[in-house]
């Protein structure tokens, strides 16, 4: 195909083509990333002249829980700190993803087999009426502003365009449809309980949002289709949310009025379990039953305010009760609770608010100290969804109370996982529109380091170098590189969780080492911290805070499908020798034998009647010399040599290094380092590491020579699994026939017995 | 999405198949069959299991070579916290011959379920792609 097209193009495009281009996997990613400037440096910093904007909001929210809707009414403050002018505001509308004529519809594929399930039907046929009803969108003294609605986008055109250094108030009502989660699915929306009739509400994107500018992309109003999530801006929030009296409501912020909403009994035991170092209940499973089995008519209003969030969420149900534990950073207690209905345990009361606290420790330890006054986990159906300081998390046992082991670390990686993302992207605030990868890969990373700290056995899904060895191995048609927009990303998990997790823990541990990466990673979290980071910001502070030049793996492993596959393909064996007569002949002997010529051994009959056994006279010297005898001459030139070489040439002889020149190759398209180990005759081994610089000249083929002190048994390449190598069956020397996975297995079956048959037996 | 490997063992000739899938998804097709829970992979794991997982393999996965389906022997599953193995070997395959293969694996429950096969024999891996809309394909 390549020669095809070179045909077609003109003759002065073919310098282009090829050679005359550097194609070297150690250029500079120059051309890339952008251009260094005022609001972003080239050392990955903010610019001196870096701004963001703010938007503050006023709401006041009415939970129907009979018609399941949302009413609404906001006050929202835009504070231009741009240099800019702006002309009009962008405003996101996120429910309209939900809306009857939503292209989050049209532009999914869909297809029907031979047969189809009713729930597949519903999803497919539904005809729920979702999307905002917008009642007014008016500036401060009351008039109808001018706005436009494109799908999940609305921009108010402003009469006068908003300054610099100005801010700009306006008002919106609006009402919506909550959807039903378990049949329409969804990041929010409630679920119902049939048999007692009771709704557990998780609502999030439930308000009319600021769209964020910035000097990136100017207004980011990529429409949402569904996948790529949200990007915001910071704000201070002050909600109330009116819920019938018998709810509790778990929410973003902290609660203004406890007086109101919560009994004198709750209050002290909200003040006991702060400086509890274990859950203590607020809401007790017996208080959460009796609250399902009525349903109040009366109604209660909770207000809850949060400082610098991009965003708020809340949950709300009669049938929840409510652990919460302190956890201390320095002076401050950040409260870690969880709310969950009796389908949730027994596991959430032992796991969930244990869980959200090690993630405030082990995140804080790996970034900064958590800011936030709180942190949430609630429990919600087969979902796992985040927001800042409240997250809606799956785990429900079975009805015995029991629950499997699977269920039981999903259930604990998915609080981790969520809780976490107050860091990335809560906190540190990427564009999450744009790169899926920059909060879920990088808190994918953070979750992993947070499991081992859990239990150094946790049975993590995301992180090791050998996990992600099968997708990197497939089809490159169905693989797109980290470096794709949300939207358009092949298989989501493996390229935006666990592709750059596995990458920054390679980096962590093979290429930069604990000691620079986790400055370099830390230094990223904390300069970002309540601010917009891009991937250039992330990829050059870890560059500028290590003195590493990482372009090359950036441009790898984040701008390509290539994937890791080292080889060894030749090793030679060079003995250094002593030059003494008496050690060296017998080997050099010894080496000089050859397999015997088949003509020489027939011949072997015939000696007898050859011309110089028949005939002495024709034999001179050259018939009895043999050149592996040692003379005296041998050694007195032996002596001579020793006595002239230096007391450290002489040292270097008595060690009597064994030499190996050893020939890698990368038939993989990844450049990585060669680590190396030596297994010795006597058994005792030796690890090298080599760093990916030795590719720089040639990235198809290096040699290296080792220089070592026994004779080498045999070669192991990355023997700790730490490159994600995709064939391990050429990193051997001698090479090593390895068992496929289906020989395993079947050899296993023979033995008649797998290993659970094994512990069942042993019952 | 699945991904199936598919050697061709040129001393056994025979085909051997492992099935990677995730416990989570197959766990859930093979739910809808019954109503008890099979906790897979766990030590409670419901005896019908392999009964059922056989079943439901063999109605999702076909092989027809020179137009006869062919003998597909389920050698058993391996599971583990996130991933199930199926082993699958197919006798006196004639690599030479042409064939088709069907692999509809949780097509019947995921709407935008895919599953991918790689078939390698003399070195060469070909990749074939299933969906719902392309439940066959030759190799």
């Amino acid at each position: 195909m390549k020669q095809f097209l070179l045909l077609c193009l003109s003759c002065s495009c073919i310098f282009l083509y090829g050679q005359n281009v550097n194609t070297n996997k150690f250029r500079q990613l120059k051309q890339e990333l952008p251009s260094p400037n005022v609001y972003r440096t080239a050392s990955g910093m903010p610019g001196h002249a870096y701004y963001q904007q703010q938007a503050d909001y006023d709401i006041t929210i009415e939970l129907d829980d009979e018609k399941q809707r949302i009413y609404g009414e906001e006050t929202v403050t835009y504070y231009n700190n741009s240099p800019d002018i702006l002309p009009y505001l962008w405003v996101q509308l996120d429910q309209n993803m939900r809306a009857k004529d939503s292209d989050t519809k049209k532009v999914n594929e869909s297809s029907i087999g031979d047969k189809i399930s009713f729930k597949n039907l519903k999803k497919l046929t539904n005809e729920f009426d979702g999307g905002f009803k917008i009642d007014f969108v008016k500036d401060i003294e009351g008039n109808d502003l001018d706005v436009m609605l494109n799908k999940t986008m609305m921009r108010i055109h402003l009469d006068e365009p908003l300054k610099p250094g100005e801010k700009f108030s306006f008002n919106i009502n609006w009402w919506y449809n909550i959807n039903n989660r378990m049949e329409i699915g969804g990041r929010s929306g409630y679920e119902h309980f049939e048999e007692e009739d009771n709704y557990i509400y998780t609502i999030a994107q439930f308000y009319p949002r600021m769209a964020v500018y910035n000097d990136v992309e100017g207004w980011q109003n990529k429409q949402f289709l569904g996948r790529g999530e949200f990007t915001l801006p910071f704000g201070n929030y002050k909600v109330s949310i009116t819920a019938p009296s018998d709810h509790i409501v778990a929410s973003t912020g902290v609660l203004q009025n406890e007086k109101e909403v919560l009994s004198e009994t709750q209050i002290e035991r909200l003040a006991e379990a702060k400086k509890s170092d274990k859950p203590l209940f607020i809401v007790t499973p017996k208080e959460a039953k009796s609250a399902e089995k009525k349903k109040a008519k009366t109604k209660k209003t909770w207000i809850y305010h949060a400082e610098m969030v991009r965003d708020f969420g809340f949950a709300s149900s009669r049938k929840f009760m409510w652990d919460a534990m302190g956890v201390q950073f320095d002076e401050r207690t950040v409260m870690a609770m969880s709310y969950f209905p009796k389908e949730g345990n027994p596991l959430w009361e032992q796991y969930s608010t244990k869980a959200v606290a090690h993630t405030l420790r082990s995140y804080s330890n790996t970034t900064f100290d958590y800011p936030y006054p709180v942190a949430i986990s609630v429990n919600a159906a087969s979902i796992g969804m985040e927001y800042p300081m409240i997250c809606f998390n799956y785990g429900r046992p079975e009805e015995d109370g029991t629950y499997t082991e699977r269920l039981k670390y999903g259930v604990i990686s998915v609080i981790i996982h969520e809780v976490g993302h107050n860091f990335f992207p809560m906190i540190v605030n990427s564009d999450e529109r744009q790169w899926t990868w920059m909060d879920e890969g990088l808190n994918t990373f953070c979750q992993y380091l947070a499991e081992k700290e859990w239990d150094v056995d946790y049975p993590s899904r995301r992180g090791p170098a050998y996990k992600i060895v099968d997708y990197m191995k497939g089809d490159k048609n169905k693989i797109s590189p980290i470096m794709t927009n949300s939207e358009s990303i092949f298989q989501f998990g493996n390229n935006a969780y666990g592709k750059p997790a596995t990458a920054l823990n390679i980096l962590r541990e093979t290429i930069m080492g604990r000691e620079l990466f986790d400055y370099a990673f830390k230094m990223y979290a904390q300069t970002w911290k309540f601010k917009h980071p891009t991937p250039a910001d992330f990829f050059r502070i870890m560059e500028d805070a290590s003195a590493t030049d990482l372009d090359w793996f950036w441009r790898g492993w984040f701008f390509t499908t290539d994937h890791v596959d080292l080889a060894i393909d030749q090793v030679k064996y060079l003995h250094l020798s002593s030059k003494n007569p008496d050690v060296e002949f017998p080997l050099d002997k010894k080496r000089d034998e050859k397999e015997e010529f088949i003509g020489d051994i027939r011949n072997e009959s015939n000696r007898k009647n050859t011309v110089v056994e028949l005939d002495p006279a024709t034999k001179d010297f050259y018939n009895q010399y043999d050149p592996y005898q040692v003379l005296k001459v041998d050694r007195e030139e032996y002596t001579e040599y020793i006595e002239d070489l230096t007391e450290d040439e002489k040292a270097m002889l008595r060690n009597n290094k064994h030499i190996y020149e050893i020939q890698f190759s990368s038939p993989g398209g990844l450049v990585m380092p060669i680590i190396i180990e030596f297994t010795f005759k006597d058994g005792s081994k030796q690890k090298e590491h080599i760093p990916a610089e030795i590719w720089r000249f040639n990235q198809k083929k290096v040699t290296k020579v080792f220089f070592l002190p026994k004779e080498v048994l045999d070669f192991n390449l990355d023997p700790n699994l730490e490159t994600a190598d995709i064939d391990r069956s050429n990193n051997y020397w001698p090479p090593r026939v390895l068992k496929s996975k289906f020989e395993l297995f079947k050899e296993e079956q023979k033995q008649n017995e797998n290993e659970m048959q094994r512990s069942k037996r042993s019952k | 999405m699945s991904i199936t490997e598919m050697y061709y063992n040129e001393q056994l000739k025979s085909l051997e198949i492992i099935v990677k899938l995730f416990t989570d998804d197959i766990e859930k097709a093979l739910e809808e069959k019954v109503d008890y829970k099979l906790f897979l992979g766990s030590n409670q794991e419901h005896e019908l299991t392999d009964s059922l997982l056989k079943s439901y393999f063999y109605k999702h996965v076909e092989i027809i070579e020179n137009d006869k389906s062919l003998e597909l022997e389920f050698l058993g599953k391996e599971v583990d916290q996130d991933y199930m193995w199926l082993y699958i070997e197919v006798p006196n395959f004639k690599a030479n011959q042409s064939h088709k293969l069907k692999q509809t694996l949780l097509m019947d429950v995921f709407e935008e379920q895919k599953n991918q096969v790689n078939y390698k024999y003399q070195e060469q891996v070909t990749t074939l792609n299933f969906l719902k809309t392309k439940t066959w394909c030759e190799f």
